[in-house]
């Protein structure tokens, strides 16, 4: 009888905090990244993984970015606002673009964007080039 | 144009000579000093040229400089101002920034003057639209919290405006470095034009000027030349009369020679009368020695009876006196008759005894020694001969014997020696005499040339004696020895099979 609340909490825990996947076009010159790639890409530190140009967006939706943010950029959103607004005021990079659920849908057929999305969101055109 | 150039020369020439010798001495000066004055316009053009540059690299181009980077550091200060904001939340931080803002708002109003000012209008504009779009980002960050929707497009615009205002900032030094380079280089390539030019300039007017006075000098100098020439010609009675010093010139050398010129037209006419009465000397001369001729040939014949016939002892002095006195008149009268007809009759050599001639002449003396109270002692060679002829060989002897009778100390022995050198194959002759030394043994065989003044004579003996040695190339010697007064004349060796010829 104990443990109907325990399996209730961690079924509503895995049901909140679903498996971010980071996806691209199942089409794209990428297979695969590492967690230090999507950071690095993330954080404009670099814009080319083996001389593939990867362009990166953010979803707009808010948990999942900060998820996101938190569990694989290893920031919390301060932190990763304020790099950016760093970069920006600096010159040297722009925010990536936001993107609605649909609007992550058109920007999928493009090759080489990628973004990160709930698993259980995942598109059979779209290949899973990150899990944690 | 040829023509036109020749007539320019000719001016220019005539020009030229028309001028004082200070004046031409001052051409080289003056064209130098023309060609500095126009050298200096060029040096000032060059260095107001290269002054007004450094003043614009000094006046506008470094503040430019300076201003655009100062600018850059402001704009970094600014988007390090506005990121602390967003990082920190404080909405007043932003507005903070104004004062970099303003800061370069009003150094770029100050730089809307110079010649940059399209360009600081761009970036101007630039920067305002950035500074804007980056408040505004800011406020919105901060606002917003980092949520609303289109930071992307935001940011994106904050970049590139950013980026652009960095690169407007960027190509301005680029520019202002690359006119400061160009300008630099121009005053550098200017100056070394300036120098190398004001180095040949310098040659040039050297060379010039040393030409200009090398020609000048010449041009006196051969002027000098030709009128110390002729006034020497003149001095020594060698003046060409019919010949006038050319003068094209009319400075002060020009008003030497037509001063010469008139002095020469002068002497011509006196020259010409000269000539007229020399020819009418020498008429009356010829004359007089023709004139005189038979009877002193007749005194000296009739003497010689007079000698031989009478036979009063008591008459002896008296004939030998009329004798010795007939002699030396009948010398000085060979003498005259030989100058007379030296220029008219040709004087012919012929190989004659030296010897035989010497001692009928000491004979034909010897009265006149007697009379005189001196004596000859002669020592002559047999068989000497010498290539001359006859008349003038005799004035050499003759004149020599005279001399030492006249001027020889009485009752001393007058020595005539003639002899083959011992040496060499010369023939000497020689006339010694004891007497005061001569003065001037060069002098003496001079024309009209008298060591005693008290002791009149006609002063063309020995000069009479000298120009048959020169004609002859028989050396002749005045010296001073033992007391004597030394007389020598060395003939060249006759080759006895010429001898034999005649």
């Amino acid at each position: 009888m104990k443990l109907i609340p325990l399996i209730l909490l961690f079924t509503l825990t895995t049901l909140l905090y679903a498996e971010i996947i980071v996806v691209t076009n199942k089409n794209s010159d990428i297979n695969n990244l590492t967690k230090q790639s999507i950071k690095y890409l993330y954080l404009a530190k670099v814009n080319k993984i083996n001389d593939i140009r990867i362009k990166p967006f953010l979803s707009k939706d808010k948990k999942l970015h900060e998820r996101f943010i938190n569990n694989i950029i290893d920031k919390d959103i301060e932190q990763y606002s304020s790099y950016w607004a760093r970069l920006v005021f600096t010159g040297r990079e722009a925010i990536p673009r936001r993107l609605s659920f649909k609007e992550i849908k058109q920007k999928l057929n493009e090759k080489n964007t990628i973004i990160y999305i709930d698993k259980k969101d995942m598109n059979k055109n779209w290949k899973i080039i990150y899990e944690k | 144009m040829k023509n036109k150039s020749i007539n320019f020369f000719k001016k220019l020439v005539k020009y030229y000579n028309s001028l004082s010798i200070l004046k031409k001495f001052l051409i080289p000066s003056m064209t130098g000093f023309m060609f500095f004055l126009l050298f200096y316009l060029y040096i000032l053009s060059n260095t107001t040229y290269m002054k007004k540059t450094i003043y614009q690299i000094n006046k506008e181009t470094i503040p430019i400089y300076e201003t655009i980077y100062n600018n850059e550091f402001l704009l970094q200060k600014i988007s390090f101002e506005l990121h602390s904001a967003v990082v920190a939340k404080e909405l007043d931080w932003v507005k903070k920034t104004n004062t970099y803002a303003n800061t370069i708002q009003k150094s770029l109003q100050n730089l809307k003057s110079t010649t940059f000012k399209n360009r600081i209008f761009e970036i101007e504009k630039a920067f305002n639209e950035y500074y804007i779009e980056a408040s505004e980002l800011s406020e919105d960050l901060i606002k917003d919290n980092n949520t609303y929707d289109y930071i992307h497009i935001k940011t994106l615009l904050v970049v590139n405006k950013y980026n652009k205002i960095l690169e407007l900032f960027k190509s301005t030094r680029e520019i202002i470095k690359g006119d400061i380079k160009n300008e630099v280089t121009l005053i550098y390539s200017t100056s070394s034009r300036v120098l190398f030019d004001s180095s040949y300039a310098f040659i040039l007017w050297l060379f010039l000027s040393s030409l200009g006075l090398y020609y000048i000098y010449k041009d006196m100098s051969s002027r000098i030349e030709q009128i110390v020439e002729e006034a020497e010609n003149i001095s020594q009675g060698k003046a060409n009369f019919h010949k006038r010093l050319s003068s094209i010139s009319t400075d002060e050398l020009g008003l030497i020679v037509n001063s010469i010129n008139t002095f020469i037209s002068k002497l011509e006419k006196n020259h010409e009368d000269l000539e007229v009465a020399k020819n009418d000397i020498k008429r009356f001369i010829a004359d007089t020695v023709h004139q005189i001729r038979t009877p002193l040939s007749s005194i000296l014949m009739n003497a010689e009876m007079i000698r031989h016939l009478q036979k009063d002892e008591s008459f002896t002095s008296y004939i030998d006196s009329i004798d010795a006195s007939i002699n030396m008149l009948s010398n000085s009268y060979e003498d005259l008759s030989y100058i007379t007809s030296s220029d008219s009759i040709k004087y012919n050599p012929n190989y004659l005894s030296l010897s035989e001639m010497l001692e009928k002449r000491i004979e034909f003396f010897e009265t006149v020694c007697k009379m005189n109270l001196k004596e000859i002692e002669s020592s002559i060679d047999a068989n000497i001969y010498a290539y001359i002829n006859i008349v003038e060989c005799e004035r050499i002897i003759d004149n020599n014997i005279a001399n030492a009778i006249k001027y020889a100390e009485i009752e001393k022995p007058i020595y005539i020696n003639l002899y083959k050198s011992k040496n060499s194959d010369k023939i000497i002759l020689e006339f010694r005499s004891f007497a005061k030394e001569i003065k001037n043994k060069n002098k003496i065989f001079e024309k009209n040339y008298r060591e005693e003044e008290s002791k009149r004579g006609l002063g063309l003996g020995l000069n009479i004696v000298k120009n048959i040695c020169d004609k002859y190339n028989i050396l002749y010697k005045a010296s001073y020895k033992d007391k004597q007064n030394i007389f020598t004349y060395t003939f060249n060796k006759i080759l006895n099979d010429r001898i034999n010829l005649n």
